[in-house]
This record gives structure tokens, sequence and C-alpha cells, in this order.
């Protein structure tokens, strides 16, 4: 990585030209498929892993 | 000396045939690569063709039936698949800019059990750029033609497979699967088209899109073939951590006896307002064919599904973020406009968002598996909720509408990526505009063998005519 590596994506992809109006739909589009999970609380209780989502599959027999 | 082999067998009729004797591989091979190098590329579907390779192949094939003994079950069968797929020393590009003229360093795989089983690969088939889309467009190597009407979109990601399978020029070809791109466009071209459990087919060397999502799948003309090549790739990849270790049935074993007793559920409420006239109608005849097999149905509502179609797009747009991070920070014109659109949305999703998102998928699974799946064994839904647009009518460059086209067509495969559970297409009949029209089946994890032979039931009582795409119509419009 260099210095002058901009620090965050909205200015990786500016530098790189990508129109503003583009980024900010990219945005927008972000914020929709983010709100679809607002009713979706973290459950500590019921931690994520990938290998939890695998051995529910493997092992039905469990449900 | 041979016949001259006729392109359009099917994988178990050309398997017959060279076990016999009454075709060579070389024969089938030659005929083969012609009809990928001719019509594959004017259906653009061909993205790359090893003639020299195969046919050196092929040869080895007869040469080893002539001597006699014990013949794997897809011995000198000549197949191609989506360009996703890596063999060492071929250019894998994924239909995109980024990979042009780059010779993979490994093989697949599933390329490793196919050749293994004793097939023959050809080439490389078009997909949309890495998979991402369910149109079929693709900017950079421009869209697949549907053999049963030039001017109709394919469908997507696996576009090049469905093509080249529908038009005959392969038996069968493997596709991905990561949001319905095996199924989509095998319904769209009147094919088989089977999204196996996630964890059931090993991923390595298939270049990625989204890890907790892609699956390998094939897509046939037939639901024996699909499962003749399902028993060729399925089993444990030990560079795929999520492929795991279990013994793989025989899925040809009881493929032939029926369904009977075989609960099924149709997610009416989840239906409601999303199919259009043609789809609804096609879907009749498949519940028509239910209904004469005797299968009792019941409507089911499966908690949570209204929401898994945008979960699973967050899911694809985040991972897909990550695996092209470094692309997309110095190279992010390379990419199509569509393409980097979805990418760059995923860049901006707040981590919190995608953790919730696993966080959902767990419990769906759970609550339908503890739900849905103690009622019925198999769940009946359509495929694609709308009929066919054409190129011309779904050509949307990156305007918003084509995340909402996405959005659509996703409404009946996503969900059964989220949970992970197998799901397979088969064809029911045709939209008013000729083009065919598949629906979906699907059931609990790992029980693809009750999946296959659920499907070949539904095949028989369906009893579709034979028929194939005009290609007749097709050179016509060329």
């Amino acid at each position: 990585m260099t210095e002058d590596r901009p620090s965050d994506w909205e200015s990786r992809l500016l530098a790189q030209g990508i129109a503003p109006e583009r980024i900010a739909a990219a945005k927008a589009a972000a914020g929709q498929m983010a709100a679809a999970l607002d009713g979706v609380a973290f459950d500590p209780s019921d931690p994520i892993a990938p290998e939890r989502f695998l051995r529910i599959l493997a092992a039905r027999e469990e449900n | 000396m041979s016949a001259r082999p006729t392109l359009g067998a099917s994988l178990e009729e050309a398997a017959a045939s060279l076990r016999a004797g009454e075709i060579t591989s070389e024969d089938l091979t030659a005929a083969t690569v012609d009809g990928l190098e001719g019509l594959g590329r004017r259906l653009n579907a061909l993205v790359s063709c090893h003639r020299d390779e195969a046919l050196k192949a092929a040869s080895l094939c007869d040469e080893a039936r002539d001597a006699g003994g014990n013949l794997p079950p897809l011995h000198g069968i000549p197949l191609a698949h989506k360009d996703l797929y890596l063999r060492a020393g071929w250019a894998v590009a994924a239909g995109s800019r980024l990979l042009e003229g780059v010779a993979a360093e490994e093989t697949a795989e599933v390329c490793r059990r196919l050749d293994k089983a004793g097939a023959l690969d050809c080439g490389r088939l078009n997909t949309v750029e890495f998979g991402l889309g369910t149109t079929g467009h693709n900017e950079i190597t421009g869209p697949v033609h549907n053999p049963w009407n030039p001017d109709f979109i394919t469908g997507g990601s696996s576009s090049g497979s469905a093509a080249a399978v529908a038009a005959g020029l392969v038996p069968a070809a493997l596709g991905s699967d990561t949001g319905g791109s095996v199924r989509l466009p095998a319904a769209a071209c009147g094919l088989v088209g089977l999204k196996p459990t996630f964890g059931l087919v090993g991923r390595s060397g298939v270049l990625p899109l989204a890890h907790s999502l892609d699956t390998v799948g094939p897509l046939t003309r037939s639901v024996r073939d699909c499962a003749l090549m399902l028993q060729a790739i399925a089993g444990p990849d030990a560079e795929d951590p999520a492929c795991q270790e279990r013994p793989v049935p025989d899925y040809l074993a009881a493929i032939e006896e029926g369904a009977a007793g075989l609960r099924i559920g149709v997610p009416r409420s989840y239906m409601d307002g999303a199919v259009d006239d043609d789809v609804s109608s096609a879907f009749q005849t498949a519940e028509s064919a239910r209904a004469s097999l005797k299968l009792a149905a019941r409507d089911v509502t499966v908690e949570g599904i209204e929401m898994s179609n945008r979960v699973t797009t967050l899911l694809i747009a985040v991972e897909g973020s990550a695996v092209h991070s470094r692309w997309l920070e110095t190279r992010a014109w390379d990419y199509g406009s569509q393409t980097l659109s979805r990418l760059m949305s995923g860049l901006f999703v707040p981590a919190e968002a995608y953790v919730r998102a696993l966080e959902y998928r767990q419990r769906f699974l759970r609550q339908t598996l503890e739900g849905v799946f103690r009622e019925v064994d198999v769940l009946l839904t359509p495929m694609w909720p709308f009929r066919l647009p054409t190129i011309a009518e779904s050509d949307l460059g990156d305007n918003p509408d084509f995340s909402a086209m996405v959005m659509a067509s996703g409404h009946f495969s996503r969900p059964f990526n989220l949970l992970g559970l197998p799901a397979i297409t088969l064809p029911c009949g045709r939209c008013s505009r000729g083009l065919p029209i598949g629906f979906q089946l699907v059931a609990r994890p790992f029980e693809e063998a009750l999946l296959l032979r659920t499907a070949r039931a539904f095949e028989k009582a369906l009893d579709l005519p034979d028929d194939r795409p005009g290609l007749s119509v097709w050179r016509q419009a060329a």
C-alpha cells in the first residue's frame, strides 16, 4: 500500500474517475439492502459462524 | 467404422452408443467441436474451444474402449462448461476484461472429477461477467442468444451453458448458481438445471462470486442426465472448506421409483401477485402433473421468505465486493457497468448489516426445516416469475430498472440459495411467445436423491413432447 492511498472507498473510486452520481447510486442501493434487515436484531445468544450454518444443513436431525 | 454421430443425443444415449461401439468418441468429439465453433459461436455461447486437445483425448478414449475392460460412466463424451471453471493452461476469463488472457494454474475439482468419470472437456461457455446477473447480459462479451428464438435472452448467469445444451451442441454443461444462475437459464432454455445443497459439490478452482452462496450444478436435457452429472461431481473437496465429507448415494438407483407418498407444499401466498399469466398457466400444468401423480399438496407459508431475496442480494454484493476489492481499487473501469454498480453497492453496506444478514439466514434455515419441511417433503414453485423478455427489452444498462429486474427474476430462486437447499428446475410448457417456462422443486438438505426421483416422476407425468429449438429460425435471423 502506498502512503497516498485514499482512506475510504468513495475516494478510491473518485480517484479512478468514477462519477460521483454513480457512487451515490451505489450508496443508495446499499442503504436499501441494509434497510431490509431493519427488523432483524442481533442475538448474542445465537452467535453467527459459517460453520454453524453448515452444521444446521448437515445435521438436520438436530432440528 | 462408426456411424456419423448426431448431436443432440442425451448423455445416457451418447454413453450407451459409445460403449456399444456404435459411434466413436473421436467422431462425436469432432462433431461437437464443429458445432461449438459454428452454431455455438453464432449463438455467442462459445468462449473458447480446445479442439486439438479434445480430439487427442477422444482418440485415447477410443483406444481404451477397443482394449476392453470397465469404462467409466461418461467415457468419451465431449462436454464444455461455464467460463468460470479453471483448467490448468487454459485462459478462463469469467466474461470479464480483468482476466482476459490469463492462463489458469490449476484445474477445478469438479473438472477433475468429470475427467475421472471419462468425460472430455472441449472448451468454455459464455457467462455473465463473474456470474453476477440473471438476465444473461454481458457488456464485455455480448448477449447469448436463446436457441428457441435469437431475439430472447437465455437468462443467466450460465447463459452459454444453457444455450449450448439447448441447441444440442453438448449433452450437459456445468453452470454455477449463487442466486439462480443454473436454474434461471435452464428454465429459459427448456432444460433441467440443478442447484445442489450448499456443501455437496466442491468449488475449488471455480472463480468465486459469493463464497457463502456459490454452488456448482449441471444443466442437462433430462432428469436422468442431471443425476448422471451430479454422480460425477458430488463429493468431498479438500480445497473447499464448505464442502462436506459424506458418502455420495447412487442418484440413479431409485430414480424410477416414483414419488408416491411424498407431501408437496406450494407457497401460494409468496406466489400471489408475483407471477404473470403465462407463468401462472404453465404452473397449472405442473400442478396437473402433481395431481396425476396423486401427490397430496398443501399451501404452505415459508416464514421469512419475503425478505430473503433482498438479503441474498446483500450477501452477494458484500461478498462479491470483498472478492473484487483489489481490482475495484485499481481497475474499476474494466468492469461492465452493471457489474461495477452491483459490486460498488457492496462496498457501502454497513458491516453490521452483513452480520445481521447472516443471523437472519441462520434463523430462516432453522425455522424452514423445523416448520415447512416437517409438513411437506418437497416444495413446488414457479421458476421465473414472468415470461422471458427479449434481449432488447431487458437491455437496461446500469439504470435503476436493471436492479429491479434482477431482483424480480430471483423471486423464486434466491430464497433457496440463502437456505442452501437443493433445488431443481424442469420445463412445464411455453409462454405466449413460444419460449420455455420451467418450474422448481426444492427438498431438504442433501436429499438430492429424493429430489431427482420426484423430478423424474414429474417429467414422466408431464410427458412433454421431445421438441427441440427450431434452429432454422435462429439461422434465418442470424
